[in-house]
């Protein structure tokens, strides 16, 4: 490479930087992360947990118990709600629901109980092929599916031990300072 | 009675609802709503708790379903690729091959002397032996699949014990039995206090 073309391509570099504005830098920061599930909760900022904290301590649990329990609930929550994401991350898969109302709105139209426009048939047409699309690689989503999930694992089973653990704390504390809070 | 125990239940959840899943079924709110007509004694904590069992089993039901459509799945595929070779579309779908396992007999036989008559197949030349295949071939997926839903029973499991640990009723006794021994020791002090005297 010559020297005109390294400052060619310097130059030319300097012009595609990546995201310029905050929202942008914002998302591609956020890229290498896959579930984020190592990273420690911030709970102090986190509005819901204020909540739940104050009404698990208002049915009469104490503020250390309430933070805990709290804490190891929403702890769990956000490795399910990791789940759910990887869940419906590899694609969509159209089931029977989808595909029977199709089939009821053009029954429908052949019955001239409804009127299907020119745009609308489109769509369904559209619709078709998706779902067709779907099912021919319906086999490698479930598998996708099936082994993303299977890394979250170790999360589920650190969360819910988590739970049970400190359920267990409130059980066998017989000297629980809260009860004196009466 | 259950139906008033539900009203109070869902009052406290859904305020605080914690689970957000996309179910277009309805059947984790169904399962949910089971769930918190038999709470005994509705609380935050175990309407919380509640809300996770029945995201539990609502996963469970998820992996076996999935675990059910690979296998039909992948029946599909060794039964599309003994007919055919060259590829194009498929002649059945993960739906049909439910429908035989469910006993379409006529749909059954209709597969195996397809399978019989393809020039090309050198997979397999009847419907059961497409699906042991099937089985052979994604085993490691199923054996994935069982481990999601082992998981998700010894989440339950442990929530429920969870719940039971939490049970209000157990708690208030606890509470009485600790409110009571206060008393007692507060009145044994006031028996003994010099400045009392």
């Amino acid at each position: 490479m010559t020297q005109k073309q390294t400052k060619a391509n310097r130059e030319n570099a300097k012009k595609s930087t990546g995201p310029r504005t905050r929202s942008g830098k914002g998302r591609s920061s956020q890229n290498s992360i896959k579930h984020g599930l190592n990273q420690v909760l911030d709970l102090e900022h986190d509005n819901r947990f204020i909540m739940l904290l104050r009404l698990v301590k208002d049915d009469g649990y104490a503020h250390d118990e309430a933070y805990s329990i709290v804490s190891a609930i929403l702890d769990h929550r956000r490795v399910m709600d990791a789940c759910d994401q990887q869940y419906h991350a590899v694609g969509e898969i159209y089931g029977r629901a989808e595909t029977m109302m199709i089939q009821d709105l053009e029954s429908d139209a052949e019955l001239g109980r409804i009127t299907i426009g020119y745009n609308d048939t489109l769509k369904i047409a559209r619709f078709k092929a998706r779902v067709k699309r779907t099912n021919e690689r319906l086999g490698s989503v479930l598998v996708q599916r099936v082994k993303r999930l299977a890394k979250l694992i170790r999360y589920q089973r650190r969360s819910i031990a988590q739970i049970r653990r400190i359920t267990q704390e409130i059980k066998n504390d017989k000297t629980n300072p809260f009860i004196f809070d009466l | 009675m259950v139906k008033g125990k539900l009203q109070q239940s869902l009052a406290i959840l859904n305020p605080i609802r914690t689970v957000d899943l996309r179910d277009k079924t309805g059947n984790f709110e169904a399962i949910l709503q089971g769930l918190l007509s038999d709470l005994e004694t509705p609380n935050t904590l175990s309407v919380l708790l509640c809300e996770q069992i029945a995201e539990s089993i609502f996963w469970m039901r998820r992996h076996v379903e999935d675990k059910e459509l690979i296998l039909l799945e992948a029946t599909a595929e060794k039964i599309d690729k003994a007919q055919s070779s060259y590829g194009g579309d498929r002649a059945y779908t993960a739906e049909d091959i439910k429908q035989v396992l469910l006993g379409d007999e006529t749909l059954k036989q209709k597969i195996n002397d397809e399978l019989k008559k393809a020039s090309f197949n050198s997979t397999s030349t009847s419907f059961d032996g497409c699906r042991a295949m099937a089985f052979i071939s994604r085993a490691k997926v199923i054996r994935i699949a069982d481990d999601l839903i082992q998981r998700q029973m010894l989440n339950i499991r442990h929530l429920q014990r969870s719940l039971d640990a939490i049970d209000m009723k157990s708690r208030i006794i606890k509470r009485m039995d600790l409110e009571l021994e206060r008393i007692e020791r507060d009145l044994t002090v006031l028996e003994h206090d010099p400045e009392a005297d």
